[in-house]
């Protein structure tokens, strides 16, 4: 068994594997976090392993582990790396509800943070990578974990979790980008995750205050145009993108509805990583 | 080393705690469902300033689930009730949607999954199906499992609702009817409680609410909520007591009335020995073998406290619910069924 403590934003994980490859990639990706001092207590113990049956050996499959809580299906042996990190999502998303969990990319600069909320496929990870990579601070490419006592988010800075294609895009967009190994024919295609930037990961300790809100969309040969959205809108998509807004019920409700009443909303469409960056720096400049 | 029994005995122990003794305590809870009884109980007494931020948080998170839970129960019970009403004379809801009808303490952070109602056998069939007409849908099973539930047991297949997922237990009898011990459903006496937003439900009585639980845990096979469902016994007796000085006593003689004593005897004796209950009389244990497995099933079903004796005590209890339900000449051919069917199903994913 490899055993590995993290501190991770504001939780405490400890990651145990008996897969050398897993644990590999752990030193790799969370290079950063490793040098971090970790608290005494575990929030979140955490195991990938191999079965203790004939499918250690034949077609070979891993499971997940939250303590001796298991609530995913086995998957095939090769995907136990970005199984690893979704169990960890899981985790978060089902257990932290002392935040308003969002399905976001976030990310900062000059002390302002943009939450980029989107549903699976719309490219949320790769712009908050692409973004990582031309000197934002990364949060979060998957959950933005929003205060509910005041207006702060909460950094993550953990490996992203990039899709398909983008491993490629981003590869040669960014010479600086660094990927762990890549994973094919997942649930999600094929998948490989991005080290977080040094930068990212030593300040994962400092939250800032939410700026706006801005839903992307990739689209093929556009012109970066962002749109204002009504709260109206903005309010039915943080909803259908929470994780948790039901648990939270009527805290929730206001916690989004304040949410609204301090900062915009609006629409981007993009497809050149430099006008997105030109675009989203304008919106954290001082007026 | 039951930190979690420990814990709800006597919440003022978490003052010597450490960091490890914590997490402990969290796993326990969490793999007995008891975290969000845990997180009541630890927030309700002083000692709550003792609880390190680490833990807070899990706690008031349960909290916020079991609440959630509460409300989407009620939003159930509200819709069914006006289905209901029309289609069958007389329901009773029992267990935990009954402690949430009677607003009962025990309902607080209690982990809930499905609600359990109680229907005359004569109308089951038109229940089903205008259950089935209102969004609500039969889980999965096959023929062999539907026919053994229907012939044998004391419910329907469990339904489950398209949208929400919530699970319903029709129940046309409180045992199943092959258990000797099997009484006439009409002998349960009702009591009704009026709900803001809901109207008119039934319950059991008191004293027959506790006898249902008692035996619904005593003849159980598999005991995954079996610590929890002790300590909702050992919360029922204790609320009912606090009105009521002779609770206990007309418990004990209505489950004789009943020809249920010996489950209630079960449970006295365990809520007593294992959490403390105020109960004046003392209670004796069952024989040597059942109270092994009993004492070495109610403890958290976690690596800090499993021994070898819990999987031995599991394995008595699973043959003893099943003798309980159904004599030899049924059970052997059902059982040699079910591994069969485990075998067949062990293909690959």
């Amino acid at each position: 068994m490899y055993n590995h403590r993290l501190a991770i934003g504001p939780f405490s994980f400890s990651l145990s594997t008996n897969i050398r490859s897993v644990s590999q990639q752990i030193e790799q990706l969370y290079a950063h976090h490793l040098c971090h001092p970790c608290p005494s207590y575990v929030d979140f113990n955490v195991r990938v392993k191999t079965p203790l049956s004939h499918r250690r050996w034949f077609r070979p499959q891993v499971e997940f582990f939250m303590d001796e809580i298991n609530p995913f299906k086995p998957l095939p042996r090769d995907q136990a790396y970005p199984m690893l990190e979704w169990g960890m999502n899981w985790c978060i998303a089902n257990h932290a509800h002392h935040y308003l969990i969002e399905h976001a990319g976030v990310i900062e600069k000059n002390g302002r943070v943009i939450m980029m909320p989107a549903t699976q496929g719309s490219g949320k990870s790769t712009l908050t990578a692409a973004m990582m990579l031309s000197g934002w601070r990364l949060f979060s490419d998957e959950l933005a974990l929003l205060s509910l006592q005041g207006n702060e988010v909460i950094p993550l800075a953990r490996p992203i979790n990039i899709k398909n294609d983008a491993i490629d895009i981003l590869q040669s967009h960014f010479s600086q980008a660094e990927f762990g190994d890549i994973a094919h024919d997942t649930l999600k295609g094929t998948v490989a995750l991005m080290k977080p930037g040094q930068e990212s990961v030593a300040n994962m300790h400092q939250k800032a205050p939410l700026h706006c809100i801005v839903f992307p969309t990739y689209k093929a040969g556009s012109e970066a145009r962002l749109s204002p959205l009504s709260s109206l809108d903005s309010f039915q998509r943080l909803i259908d993108n929470s994780f948790n807004y039901n648990v939270l019920g009527a805290e929730g409700f206001h916690k989004v509805a304040d949410i609204l009443q301090s900062v915009p909303s609006y629409e981007f469409e993009y497809s050149r990583f430099e006008d997105a960056s030109d675009t989203l720096d304008k919106l954290v400049e001082d007026a | 080393m039951s930190l979690l029994l420990d814990t709800l005995k006597a919440p003022h122990i978490v003052e010597n705690f450490n960091d490890a003794d914590w997490q402990i305590l969290l796993s326990q809870a969490r793999m007995a469902n008891l975290i969000g009884r845990l997180a009541y109980r630890l927030f309700d007494t002083e000692k709550s300033k003792d609880i390190p931020e680490f833990v807070h948080w899990q706690l008031i998170s349960a909290q916020k689930v079991a609440l959630r839970q509460i409300q989407q129960a009620r939003c159930e019970l509200s819709s069914l009730s006006k289905l209901l009403d029309q289609r069958c004379q007389r329901w009773v809801l029992l267990k935990g949607a009954a402690y949430i009808a009677r607003g009962l303490s025990v309902a607080d952070g209690r982990s809930f999954s499905d609600i359990d109602i109680l229907v005359d056998k004569t109308s089951i069939k038109r229940v089903e199906f205008s259950l089935l007409g209102e969004g609500w849908q039969r889980t999965q099973i096959d023929d062999y499992d539907d026919r053994y539930y229907r012939q044998w047991m004391h419910e329907i297949p469990p339904l489950k609702h398209s949208e929400n997922r919530t699970v319903l237990d029709v129940h046309h009898n409180i045992l199943p009817l092959t258990n000797r011990d099997c009484p006439e459903p009409e002998r349960f006496e009702t009591q009704r409680v009026e709900l803001e937003d809901i109207g008119t439900l039934l319950t059991l009585t008191a004293e027959d609410l506790v006898i249902h639980s008692a035996c619904h845990l005593f003849t159980e096979s598999e005991f995954h909520n079996g610590l929890r469902d002790l300590s909702d016994l050992d919360m029922l007796f204790r609320h009912f007591s606090t009105a009521n000085d002779h609770f206990v006593e007309s418990v004990i003689s209505r489950a004789g009335k009943l020809g249920l004593r010996g489950y209630v005897d079960l449970a006295l004796y365990y809520c007593q020995k294992l959490l403390d209950t105020p109960i004046n009389k003392q209670q004796r244990p069952p024989g040597a073998v059942l109270n092994f497995a009993f004492r070495h099933i109610f403890t958290p079903n976690h690596k800090s406290s499993r021994t070898w004796k819990r999987h031995i005590a599991a394995t008595i209890l699973y043959w003893r619910g099943h003798l309980l339900r159904m004599p030899l000449r049924l059970l052997i051919p059902h059982l040699m069924r079910k591994s069969f069917a485990r075998l067949q199903q062990e293909k690959p994913v």
